[in-house]
């Protein structure tokens, strides 16, 4: 497929998914993360950990909940974002799971998976994303 | 590289991302049919350039520094999907279910509801980490992930503990089976053939292969002691299944051939038909035809690859009170009751090796494994 087709076709679907529901800049979600409170507070709470979890989201402002333990899930944990810019609600909820899946890697494993340096043939192969 | 077209170009290596990294000289890979699906357009999120290749053995020659188990020199083979080893569902022995490792969860979450594991080489909904075709990888929660291959498991043996041997071990395990069962499999390549055999280890007293290629039903009889069908040779692959089962079906069927099923007829048909037109991405009158081929209370265990399907009769089920169970393989859980079949002698994999080839010699090898060409069952490349 041509680029300027494929183009094409990402510009239509854009269209049609900003009419579903346009204009949202607030989106909230949860996941249960295993750790203490304050183990998945010192994640969110550290500056370089908050701007790795919070990359490439263009937020405005967040506030993290830390709830309790649901039997062996983890603590029910609540990010809700404030966005800079309006996006169809799916896609701002879709950010916020991102961004809090980040979270839960960071305070489950201690590191949050990316594609950083990844092989490829392609021009930026081998480069971090961030 | 595009659909239906690849090249072996030179890439950088990869290198230790998180403490928890490996890195693995891949020693084996091989061809997988998922592939196919990818190298076929069926699968979205596939961008140019992509290394592909996720069933794959090797030899560890880096480790980041929270890496306890594992040491330089190490061989080991890792199962296809991805673990953390921490969060829940790694915790119930779920690994392909983590929540931990999808480096691109917002890529599965639309279409999916919830992000699997990660999968290296298999689109960027499903991780857009680099696959194993290559001469390294790297391999995420080294130590829940790389398996110490001991003395007496050769490479080749191993290889297939990647993928073909947990993906058909999960589908024999899900059939629940008991002694004297018998369980039905459609599809004869390494996933089937795999699953047919591990149904046996799990007391499986029959086994019946359906497939149309006489190499592979001939694997299926000579190699594991299925009795086999044509499918193209029948009339009806229904009947011939109740007439080999007193009339009752097979206690329980594996779906081992996935969304690219050839098959015969008019909804064969009807599915190439609007699967060249992409009214849907699936082809599925093997999946059909053993939801309607299992007895009454029986279980259908799927684990052949889809994407969407439509016109699934789910009424099947209902009526005939069919337990479905699928997933990708969890592999971590297996792989110690599937070494020590390999050790017993229960177990040899390798037989799934047709042709064995260089990397640079992969596209050819792909030729031969998705046209069915001289044979191939599986194409291995060591890099």
């Amino acid at each position: 497929m041509s680029p300027e087709a494929s183009e094409g076709i990402a510009g239509k679907a854009r269209q049609a998914i900003a009419k579903i529901k346009p204009g949202a800049t607030e989106a909230q979600r949860s996941l249960p993360i295993r750790g203490s409170a304050d183990d998945i507070r010192a994640g969110w709470e550290h500056p370089e950990l908050r701007s790795a979890i919070l990359q490439d989201i263009p937020v405005a402002n967040a506030h993290l909940a830390v709830g309790d333990e649901d039997r062996d899930w983890g603590r029910t944990t609540t990010l809700s974002l404030e966005l800079t810019q309006a996006m169809p609600e799916l896609a701002t909820h879709v950010l916020a799971g991102k961004a809090l899946r980040r979270l839960k890697s960071l305070t489950e494993t201690g590191e949050i998976q990316n594609t950083d340096f990844n092989p490829s043939a392609r021009a930026d192969a081998g480069e971090p994303t961030r | 590289m595009g659909i239906n077209k690849l090249e072996v170009q030179t890439v950088p290596d990869p290198r230790i991302v998180n403490p928890h990294d490996v890195i693995l000289k891949v020693r084996l890979t091989t061809t997988c049919g998922s592939d196919l699906h990818l190298i076929d357009g069926y699968i979205p999120t596939m961008r140019e350039g992509d290394v592909i290749g996720h069933e794959y053995m090797g030899e560890v020659v880096e480790v980041g520094r929270e890496v306890r188990k594992l040491k330089v020199g190490d061989r080991v083979v890792v199962p296809s999907f991805l673990g953390c080893g921490k969060c829940w569902y790694c915790d119930k022995d779920l690994a392909s279910l983590c929540d931990n490792t999808h480096p691109k969860p917002d890529f599965a979450e639309p279409v999916l509801g919830y992000p699997p594991a990660a999968i290296p080489g298999y689109s960027h909904a499903f991780s857009g980490l680099a696959g194993s075709h290559a001469e390294y990888i790297r391999v995420l929660h080294g130590d829940y992930n790389c398996f110490h291959l001991p003395e007496g498991i050769t490479d080749e043996q191993a290889l297939f503990l990647s993928d073909s041997v947990p993906t058909g071990w999960t589908g024999a395990d899900f059939c629940e089976l008991k002694q004297g069962d018998t369980v039905a499999v459609w599809g004869c390549g390494a996933v089937g053939l795999m699953a047919m055999r591990s149904a046996q280890l799990m007391g499986a007293e029959r086994v019946i292969a359906i497939d149309r290629l006489p190499e592979r039903l001939a694997l299926a009889r000579d190699r594991i002691g299925a009795e086999t069908i044509d499918y193209e040779d029948e009339d009806s692959t229904l009947e011939q299944i109740r007439e080999l089962t007193g009339g009752r079906g097979p206690d329980a069927c594996i779906e081992a051939v996935g969304m690219e099923a050839h098959g015969t007829g008019p909804q064969y048909a009807l599915d190439r038909a609007k699967q060249a037109l992409h009214l849907h991405t699936d082809r599925g009158s093997a999946l059909r035809e053993a939801a309607i081929a299992v007895r009454k209370g029986g279980i259908l265990s799927v684990v052949g690859i889809y994407g969407v399907i439509d016109k699934f009769p789910f009424g099947v089920l209902t009526n005939k009170g069919i337990t479905m169970r699928t997933s990708q393989q969890p592999g971590q859980r297996y792989m110690p009751d599937m070494m020590a079949a390999v050790q017993r002698g229960d177990l040899d994999p390798s037989f799934l090796i047709s042709h064995r080839m260089s990397l640079e010699e992969s596209p050819h090898g792909y030729d031969l494994f998705k046209n069915k060409k001289d044979n191939c069952i599986r194409a291995v490349f060591a890099p």
